[in-house]
């Protein structure tokens, strides 16, 4: 379950520049939910899922999973319970990187990383048929470079990051990009 | 001129452990480290020092290596922990490190002629098989550095393919991410500069045990020699895989060497004027490699922009009846 409690998020608080993006934000999402945020430019939407997932930090409110306080957790900590696609299709992966070597972070997530190989027999095995699901031949080219993907092919690949289904709570943003939105009249 | 060869042959060697460790942090972690200046002193001054001393010339080299992935270290926490700008923590770090490295000799420079290092006990476990000494120093010193550098390029490839070591190479290559992926990035920093200079100080200390003595000044333009090494490789033999780069490096460093002596024989240099055949040499492996490409790529398309004249020709030769033939069709 995921919590927020009266959340404020002020920029540049106390000079003319002063932005209020966050007032008193109360939300509560539970296993299962699906939920949709909607917002014009600006609105503060990707403030709030920086906010969840611990890229920035909350003037004044707490936020909770599954009844423990994260609000000051750092976000490397904090991952190992969020997954999350970014709004940059180039965010989400590491592009001097091959697609298996990107698959086996995200692999290795939740564990701690140790000295062992990262991208094992069996492993590659595992994201062959992963990939496979994504049906666009990504499982044939496991060394590949990701850089060299188109962006829909970046993306896709950022999505099967997720954290496995048996973590307490999955938070999977997929935020629009700016270019595609609905016209504003 | 065969001796001066082999002689470039056994440093570019020795050098090469340097050059991976700013392929390291150069390269992987994207982190211009400038602490190598300082860090390789360090490792001279330490192994000299201790040798002078009478320790054990292997032990002496292996706490070098300590030495220098503890100076990685406090840079990576300069710029981790204490949110100082890369290059300017590298600065600090060198600086410091002077200072530190004169401590730790003493004075400005320690000789160790008539010491016994790794490479005089090398040479007499080579007379032992029955070489004559020359042959013994020579064959001696260029089979055991090469199997040393190439276990440091075995080391950096294995664990580059780690778990640990994915997470440095996205550490430097797209941060956001693998903290995203809860990989604390500030530790990786600390690491991946811990290692790399280690490795600069073991090169350090090699070197001085090479040349016969330590001294406050050898470590200036170090990193540029490093970066030298890994461009050269880099635009010779190519990067497509971390073993392939490894190698690279390896090679770089070698014919880095090789330039560099072969520059000097020149009658009109003299051996103050290494440092600046180096910057030309880096000047030039930065700039040349791009107007190759440009110039292959300006070829390409003049090539195909005259290919597709010859077609259009051919085809308004060859088909222009038939063409006015079709719009009268229509
Ligand atoms: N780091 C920052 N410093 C100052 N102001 C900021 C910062 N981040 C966001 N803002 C401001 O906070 C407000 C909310 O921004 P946010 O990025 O959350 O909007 P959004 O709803 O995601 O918009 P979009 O639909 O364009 O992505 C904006 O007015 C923005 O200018
Ligand atoms: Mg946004």
């Amino acid at each position: 379950m995921l919590q927020l409690k009266g959340i404020y998020k002020v920029f540049h608080e106390g000079t003319p520049d002063e932005k209020i993006a966050l007032q008193n934000i109360h939300l509560t999402l539970r296993k299962g939910d699906f939920v949709t945020v909607i917002g014009s430019n600006g609105a503060g939407k990707s403030t709030l899922m920086n906010l969840i997932s611990g890229v920035l930090f909350p003037d004044e409110g707490t936020i909770w999973i599954d009844g423990q306080d994260v609000t000051m957790m750092p976000e490397y900590v904090r991952s190992r319970y969020i997954g999350r696609v970014f709004q940059d299709p180039m965010a989400g992966t590491a592009p001097n990187m091959t697609i298996e070597e990107n698959l086996a972070m995200a692999y290795t997530r939740n564990q701690k990383r140790t000295l062992r190989r990262g991208v094992t027999k069996k492993r590659r095995d595992d994201f062959r048929e992963l990939l496979s699901t994504l049906h666009l031949g990504l499982e044939n080219r496991l060394q590949a470079k990701v850089g060299l993907l188109s962006g829909g092919e970046r993306q896709a690949l950022s999505l099967l990051r997720r954290p496995s289904p048996n973590l307490p709570f999955c938070c999977s943003m997929n935020i629009q990009r700016p270019s595609i939105q609905p016209e504003r009249s | 001129m065969l001796t001066a060869m082999t002689g470039a042959v056994e440093s570019g060697l020795i050098y090469a452990i340097m050059a991976l460790g700013v392929y390291l942090s150069f390269r992987i972690l994207d982190f211009p480290d400038l602490t190598v200046d300082g860090s390789f002193v360090t490792g001279a001054a330490v192994a000299a020092t201790l040798i002078v001393n009478g320790a054990n010339p292997f032990v002496a080299t292996c706490l070098a290596l300590f030495v220098g992935f503890v100076a990685g270290c406090m840079t990576g926490l300069l710029h981790t922990a204490g949110k100082v700008n890369p290059l300017l923590s590298g600065i600090l770090m060198m600086i410091a490190l002077y200072s530190i490295n004169l401590r730790i000799m003493g004075r400005s420079n320690v000789p160790l002629l008539n010491q016994k290092t790794v490479f005089t006990t090398i040479q007499e476990w080579g007379t032992k098989i029955g070489l004559d000494s020359a042959a013994a120093k020579t064959w001696g010193i260029l089979l055991s550095m090469t199997l040393l550098a190439l276990l440091f390029k075995w080391f950096t490839d294995w664990f580059l393919q780690t778990e640990i070591g994915l997470a440095i190479r996205a550490t430097g290559d797209n941060p956001r991410m693998i903290r995203s992926l809860s990989a604390n990035t500030n530790l990786l920093i600390v690491l991946g500069l811990g290692l790399s200079n280690a490795m600069v100080a073991f090169s350090g200390a090699l070197v001085a045990q090479y040349g016969a003595f330590a001294d406050v000044g050898m470590g200036i333009g170090m990193i540029i020699i490093g970066l030298a090494s890994v461009i050269i490789g880099e635009a010779v033999f190519g990067t497509k895989t971390i073993a392939r780069a490894t190698l690279a490096v390896i090679g770089g460093a070698i014919i880095y060497r090789i330039v560099v002596s072969l520059a000097l024989r020149v009658q009109f240099l003299e051996t103050g004027d290494v440092k600046l055949i180096t910057a030309c040499i880096v000047i030039l492996a930065l700039v040349v490699p791009q107007m190759v490409r440009q110039q292959k790529e300006k070829k390409r398309k003049e090539e195909k922009r005259r290919n597709r004249a010859q077609v259009m020709a051919v085809a308004a030769t060859g088909k222009g009846e038939a063409d006015v033939a079709v719009k009268r069709d229509l």
